[in-house]
């Protein structure tokens, strides 16, 4: 029997106890007159018997001892890398607000010039910063003072210091500026930001748009240095991104292969957990020129591999690689060795 | 929110590591319980919990006490896994195998949930494989949303504030997560009498 549509919602919400006083005594009166929601109610409540309410799963005490720790040194890590980048010593207590590192150094800024400004035989005495703490943490990146704008594009102070002979308060601080280059591969710097962006970057996204941007290089056949085919290799050995790990297994595939390459392609087909990530390298591998030493591999994939259809993809790579020619022996000596054993028969008979 | 978490915010948003840590040890076993929850997978689950933290150490800053930071993680938390599920969907529409032999979440470690409650431990193995598929089914939101007031049991209140929605729209998500839950069960019990 149906529960009355104008009740159906007020059910659920009063059988999670959702309801306020006066929805709730309501709907009980008409409960104890509707057949339908009674039915209803009771259906709500042999769901319970399903998926038992209010029963979340239980934490690993020892588990979530270890995640706590690999938390904190992650931070801490992170820490170290950004101040590494950023300023040493005074400002480091601000550490993570850029907002306030900014707003501080512009304050400092204003006190350098006042003290300056002052003479030489008064005592020199700082006045306290005349706005709050919750001021500076929301002031925009463009500091406005008496003296003109600060430079907005500031990005920490390296040094603060008081020279007493001249009174004046000496700031070394560093600028962040938007830069824009524009070259082809050949320009040294361009390999280099290209590298760091690989190796460097913690944004997969952009560690993905330098992997593009290297297969769009390889596609206009311009040639790729090395330095960025040995970090596409060491990104493809510890990248997790599945994405960007796609795209480096296929540009893999289009470049020069190497030893090295073919071993970590090989190492990825047999090992890796994700069938996605096998199904690339095994394409890759076949982009560069298969040779017929590897077949156990692709028997070993085309007998043991989870994923039917790479089974069944290694199995014709295994019967493609049966009608090559003995590794080792170039087509001429292949030719060479048919014909000596030809000429052999003939004496023999 | 007490006093003394309130202290330890502060401190924590002028780079305070410690103060952090203890942040965490507050309240993470709520935010791996719920992350499991929706994700469904325990392995999986660690990853998130990890990316949540470091995502709030992040944009720490940018709390306001304008909520219970537990809201503020869990919201954090949430999102996070159901982005984690989204991504395993694709993977696996594009992966046969993965579309076949695997499904994400409850058909994992959720189905003990469901094994649990001793007169589930009668019901026949095909129902619970059916209330498992058709929680996998329901859409992210409804299924989140289910998931936090049934298995959790959060407030409507609590669950919008987390979901950065209206309680109107989590009330319609609950009601219709939980009606086409009920459709299964009423199915499989007419299909079996």
């Amino acid at each position: 029997m149906q529960a009355c549509k104008a009740f159906q919602e007020q059910l659920i919400l009063y059988h999670y106890d959702e309801l306020n006083d006066e929805e709730r005594t309501r709907l009980e009166t008409h409960i104890a007159e509707c057949e339908g929601c009674r039915a209803n109610l009771a259906s709500l409540r042999s769901l319970d018997m399903t998926i038992p309410r209010d029963n979340a799963p239980q934490t690993d005490p020892e588990m979530v001892h270890a995640l706590r720790q690999a938390v904190s040194r992650n931070i801490r890590r992170q820490n170290n890398g950004s101040r590494k980048q950023s300023m040493d010593g005074l400002l480091d207590f601000l550490y993570p607000a850029p907002a306030l590192r900014i707003a501080l150094a512009a304050a400092l800024f204003v006190l350098g010039f006042m003290v300056g400004n002052r003479n030489n035989d008064a005592p020199v005495t700082i006045p306290p910063p005349t706005f709050s703490l919750n001021d500076l943490m929301t002031a925009s990146n463009q500091i406005r003072t008496e003296n003109g704008a600060i430079d907005p594009s500031m990005a920490g102070v390296k040094k603060i210091g008081f020279d007493p002979e001249t009174g004046k308060v000496e700031v070394h601080y560093t600028t962040v500026n938007d830069v824009f280059v524009q070259d082809n591969l050949e320009n040294p710097n361009i390999t280099r930001l290209l590298q760091q962006a690989i190796l460097e970057e913690d944004n997969p996204g952009v560690r993905l748009h330098a992997v593009k941007t290297v297969a769009h290089m390889a596609d206009s056949e311009q040639g790729i240095a090395s330095e960025i085919v040995d970090a596409l290799i060491v990104l493809l050995g510890r990248e997790e991104n599945t994405g960007v790990r796609i795209k480096v297994l296929r540009l893999m595939g289009e470049l020069l292969p190497n030893e090295l390459v073919k071993s970590l392609l090989t190492n990825i087909l047999l090992r890796d957990p994700d069938p996605v990530i096998r199904r690339e390298a095994l394409a890759a591998l076949m982009n560069s020129e298969a040779d017929a030493s590897d077949i156990h591999i692709y028997k070993k994939v085309a007998k043991k591999d989870t994923s039917e259809s790479l089974r069944i993809s290694a199995e014709r790579v295994v019967s493609e690689l049966a009608k090559k020619p003995i590794p080792g022996s170039t087509g001429e000596e292949n030719q060479r060795s048919r014909r000596s054993e030809r000429s052999n028969r003939r004496e023999s008979r | 929110m007490s006093g003394e978490e309130r202290e330890l915010i502060k401190k924590a948003q002028l780079g305070d590591n410690e103060a952090f840590d203890r942040l965490v040890a507050l309240h993470d076993q709520q935010v791996l319980q719920m992350i499991q929850s929706i994700v469904g997978n325990l392995h999986d689950a660690y990853d998130v919990y990890q990316e949540t933290f470091i995502r709030a150490h992040k944009k720490l800053s940018s709390f306001r006490f304008e909520s219970e930071l537990s809201t503020w993680l869990g919201r954090i938390a949430i999102n996070l896994s159901i982005n984690w599920r989204k991504r395993q969907r694709v993977r696996q529409f594009f992966s046969i195998e993965g579309r076949k032999d695997q499904q994400v979440g409850w058909e994992g470690e959720h189905q003990n949930l469901v094994q649990k409650s001793s007169e589930s431990k009668l019901m026949n193995k095909e129902l619970m494989q059916q209330i498992n598929r058709s929680m996998n089914k329901l859409p992210e939101q409804q299924r989140t949303v289910f998931v936090l007031k049934h298995i959790h049991g959060l407030k409507i209140r609590e669950i919008s504030e987390m979901m950065n929605c209206a309680d109107g729209t989590v009330k319609n998500h609950l009601f219709r997560a939980t009606q086409k839950l009920q459709k299964v069960l009423q199915e499989s019990r007419v299909a079996t009498q």
